[in-house]
């Protein structure tokens, strides 16, 4: 009977754990617990993530405090989010730990580590009263951290007034395009223009991008805005978070300005989430939902200019509010991007060549 | 039986023991990089052997042109540095110019400096729309543009040219000291002017020497990371290494170990041909040289007024090589955003990202990373080449010279792919043994890609020590480590020391590997400016590594001051 009764319990057991995949630490305090067992954690990120060393220092006074916590956040600079989402998913199954606690990426590398059951199953909103599903980007696996308004951005001292572009059509614009051919700087990633073809089509964005890649004269990853500032390239035809950017150079006095480019304008939304082999997921889970809390965004506004839309009283929500922009929603990029995987690669691929030129 | 255990010379063993563990080490790490080349998917996954990787590389369009744009970057660079070697060597070895002292310490201290560094510098001072080199041009001269562009291919080529000029210097002046000054005795008898001289007698017979230079060269070009990555990758060039890193580190998608190891692949089969040439280079050189043991020297050439000229084109270099790059990056760091000197620029400068350094708990432990290794890489190499060398040089072993040939297979063959492979290793092994991503991995690859450093200048120092006395010691009975740390040791102590002192330097500098693998535990000082700056943080960067240079500097400077003392430098490394 007794063995019956224990058999009972263990298929309920399993039955329970097959419903609920989320990770077993449920609650804040469970997960507070156990991150006081881990005394480091490790974050790899572009060299200026939320504000570059001295942002991060003060998120980790701050996240210690929120939870009470001696916890030490060790970042290092490393390579472009996809690079670090590859890694990743390399170590994953080559069944090695995680050489980053916490992935910090947007909408696009989060599918990524999805199709690639990368990541760790977390109830943010379950878990954490200060975050909402909404929040949720990639539910259960992606927090959203920060809202980022993606678009051309340039250097006003070197790109005349009469020639400035309004959206990104305009780059391509021969009354116009003569002011940076040859000086125009691109991402090295497609992904932008692929999520253009959700508002264009496939045979526009493939035109564009032809456009494009003869006007180029080099290749610029999101983060490095400052090579614009400088001038060593006037003008970039897509930057992440162009607009935070703008806010960020102009508070130091930089001539630089942002334009959205499209309507609706095409936002990253940068996550935070924790992958399966992490060797420190409390610790990072809690900074995850500290990143979202009024106190993180407050660091995050301060050193970065970069908020979430869906965090009250942020300077994002604000300026949602105010300039009415319409932003693709997060479902849609998400189902773009899963379905693209299978359906949308031939275009991947066709503009990866295209960049290559 | 007993007794023949007994009789056994257990440290003889242990040398061989660690000389074939090392050797192995070496082939296995290449025979990896094929291996890889030949499956698919990532390290741990399921995969046939299949020849798609060769299939998509050679189908691509791309490795054409990645192929083209390393062949003429490889040409740039060795138009600028082998001409300018060869000049410097003729100045040094073979006229009175006055000084030759300091010209050689400051030629020979150029080579220590980080490349990126000055490669980020030379992006400060000669981009079209940035380089403050071109905006004074362009004042002076009332020019609209910038009449100098660094972001090209061959402005790539003359920054790498530029900083391995120092070590063309080197090999040619070995090839210069050596030859046999009777044919230069005999024209000047002739009444044959000393130009005449130089072209018609002197050039042909360091010719040999030269070939070898522009071979070393090329294979040192093919492989370069650093200012590829710098200056190029942001302008759209790339090189073998930088697309090998972008395929490892990609844009979109996983990483294509497979299609790296197709290029790796064929990368080792190209340095591998180039090594006969070479070698036969070599072996023609040395016919040139004087006999050894007459101390035959040659009046040198009297420059006259032309010192002035010769001391002149030093300076200039000097000025371009080192000075004004790392002025530029000393501005930069003094910036809230990169400008142009101007009195609004110079109203903003401050020190401010000096003082955000502090916070930087990374950055310590960057630093503390990197003298971790500028002690255990040299100590390992030492020890470990003194075992081949050992092997090689003083005991009867068959096959000692494949065990020689092996030890110096690293040096032709690009070092990233060796991190390349150990990197493949970690991962699959990460499971059991869990290196992946620690420092020792680093450790690893630095000691297996420099041991054919090491053993060169310990096999020229070895050879010199007679045979008698450790056969002397042999025959009253002392086990070999005795002879060998009682007897050889002390005797070609400055040859350790110089190679302790030259790889220490070299895992300070190294970039190109460390790129491949450091991970947040091991950070080294080099990977963490490399992240500041592929990440958009430059005037961070150049912060940094301001610091890196004023902290590194006397040290570096201390060190060489001492390695010149042991009398070793310009014999060793040729």
């Amino acid at each position: 009977m007794k063995a019956r009764g224990s058999g009972f319990l263990l298929t309920l057991l399993l039955a329970l754990a097959a419903a609920c995949p989320l990770s077993a630490a449920e609650t804040l305090d469970q997960l507070i617990a156990g991150a006081k067992k881990e005394p480091e954690m490790t974050f790899i990120a572009g060299a200026s993530v939320f504000g570059g060393p001295r942002a991060l220092s003060e998120i980790e006074a701050a996240f210690n405090k929120k939870f009470s916590l001696n916890a030490r956040l060790r970042f290092a600079a490393g390579p472009e989010m996809n690079a670090v989402a590859a890694r990743v998913i390399t170590e994953l199954r080559s069944g090695a730990k995680s050489s980053t606690d916490i992935y910090h990426g947007s909408q696009s590398h989060f599918s990524l580590l999805h199709q690639e059951k990368a990541l760790e199953q977390v109830n943010w909103s379950g878990v954490f009263p200060w975050i909402s599903k909404p929040m949720e980007i990639f539910p259960n696996e992606g927090v959203l951290i920060f809202t980022s308004l993606r678009g051309i951005i340039y250097n006003s001292n070197l790109i005349p007034k009469d020639k400035t572009p309004k959206t990104y059509e305009d780059l391509v614009d021969p009354r116009l395009s003569q002011a940076w051919a040859g000086k125009l700087a691109i991402p090295p990633y497609v992904s932008w223009l692929v999520e253009l073809s959700m508002i264009w089509n496939e045979e526009r964005v493939k035109n564009f991008t032809r456009k494009l890649v003869v006007l180029s004269g080099g290749r610029l990853r999101y983060g490095e805005e400052e090579r614009v500032v400088s001038g060593e390239f006037p003008i970039a035809a897509n930057m992440g978070g162009a607009v935070e950017q703008m806010w960020k150079w102009q508070g130091k006095g930089a001539p630089l300005i942002a334009v959205t480019g499209s309507n609706p304008v095409l936002p990253s939304y940068f996550q935070l989430g924790v992958p399966k082999n992490s060797a420190h997921p409390n610790l990072a889970k809690l900074l995850a939902a500290f990143m979202v809390s009024r106190e993180g965004q407050a660091i995050l506004e301060k050193h970065e200019s970069a908020s979430s839309h869906l965090v009250d009283g942020t300077k994002m929500a604000k300026y949602l509010r105010e300039t009415r922009i319409v932003l693709q929603q997060p479902k849609d990029s998400i189902a773009f991007y899963l379905k693209g995987e299978e359906g949308g690669l031939e275009l991947k691929e066709e503009l990866t060549k295209m960049l290559k030129q | 039986m007993k007794k023949n255990i007994s009789n056994l010379d257990w440290s003889r063993l242990l040398l061989l023991g660690v000389a074939g563990i090392s050797a192995l080490a070496i082939l296995g790490l290449l025979a990896m990089v094929v291996w890889m080349s030949l499956r698919t998917g990532v390290p741990g996954q399921p995969s046939s052997y299949t020849l798609k990787n060769y299939t998509a590389l050679l189908n691509d369009p791309y490795t054409y042109r990645v192929m083209v744009t390393t062949l003429i970057f490889s040409a740039v660079t060795i138009a600028v540095s082998v001409p300018l070697g060869f000049v410097f060597a003729w100045l040094i070895e073979r006229t009175d110019l006055p000084y030759k002292a300091l010209a050689m310490s400051l030629l020979s201290i150029g080579i220590l400096f980080p490349t990126f560094l000055k490669a980020m510098g030379w992006v400060f001072l000669l981009h079209p729309r940035i380089g403050v080199i071109n905006i004074f041009l362009m004042q002076l001269f009332g020019l609209k543009n910038a009449p100098l562009n660094i972001a090209t291919l061959p402005g790539i080529g003359f920054v790498e040219g530029l900083t391995l000029a120092p070590l063309a210097y080197v090999m040619i002046s070995a090839a210069l000291r050596g030859m046999n000054p009777a044919f230069v005795e005999a024209a000047s008898i002739h009444g044959v002017s000393k130009w005449r001289t130089l072209l018609r007698v002197e050039l042909p017979l360091v010719w040999p020497a030269l070939v070898s230079a522009v071979i070393w060269m090329l294979t040192v070009a093919i492989a370069a990371f650093d200012v590829p990555g710098v200056i190029g990758m942001a302008n759209n060039i790339f090189t073998f290494s930088t697309a090998i890193y972008f395929m490892i580190n990609p844009n979109e998608g996983l990483p294509r170990y497979g299609l790296s190891g197709a290029y790796g692949t064929i990368m080792v089969g190209l340095s591998l041909i180039l090594m006969f040439p070479y070698f036969r280079a070599l072996k023609q050189s040395h016919r040139y040289q004087i006999i050894s043991g007459k101390s035959y020297q040659s009046r040198p050439i009297e420059l006259g007024r032309w010192w002035l000229f010769g001391w002149g084109l030093l300076g200039l270099y000097l000025v371009l090589a080192f000075i004004l790059p790392l002025l530029a990056i000393f501005w930069v760091s003094l910036l809230p955003y990169v400008q142009v000197p101007s009195r609004q620029a110079f109203s903003v400068a401050s020190f401010e990202r000096y003082s955000a350094v502090v916070f930087d708990s990374a950055l310590l432990q960057a630093a503390w990373n990197t003298l971790v290794l500028m002690v255990a890489v040299p100590t390992l190499i030492v020890s470990i080449s003194t075992a081949i060398s050992w092997v090689v040089t003083r005991s009867r072993m068959r096959g000692r010279m494949v065990l020689d040939a092996i030890a110096f297979l690293p040096h032709p063959v690009p070092h990233l792919l060796f991190a390349l492979a150990i990197a493949y290793v970690a991962l699959l092994v990460s499971d059991v043994v869990p290196l992946y991503g620690t420092l020792f991995v680093l450790l690893a690859v630095y000691v297996i890609c420099w041991i054919s450093f090491g053993t060169r200048v310990l096999n020229n120092s070895m050879v010199q020590v007679h045979r008698e006395l450790e056969e002397a010691a042999q025959v009253g009975g002392v086990p070999t480590f005795r002879v060998l740390w009682k007897v050889i040791l002390p005797l070609i102590r400055p040859g350790l020391v110089y190679a302790w002192i030259w790889t220490s330097l070299s895992a300070y500098r190294e970039l190109t590997m460390a790129v491949f693998l450091a991970s947040p535990n091991s950070q080294l000082l080099s990977t963490y400016i490399w992240g500041q700056w592929h990440g958009g943080g430059l005037g961070d960067a150049a912060a940094i590594a301001v610091i890196m240079i004023a902290i590194m500097s006397p040290l570096v400077t201390s060190f060489w001051i001492y390695a010149r003392q042991q009398q070793h430098v310009a014999s060793s490394v040729s």
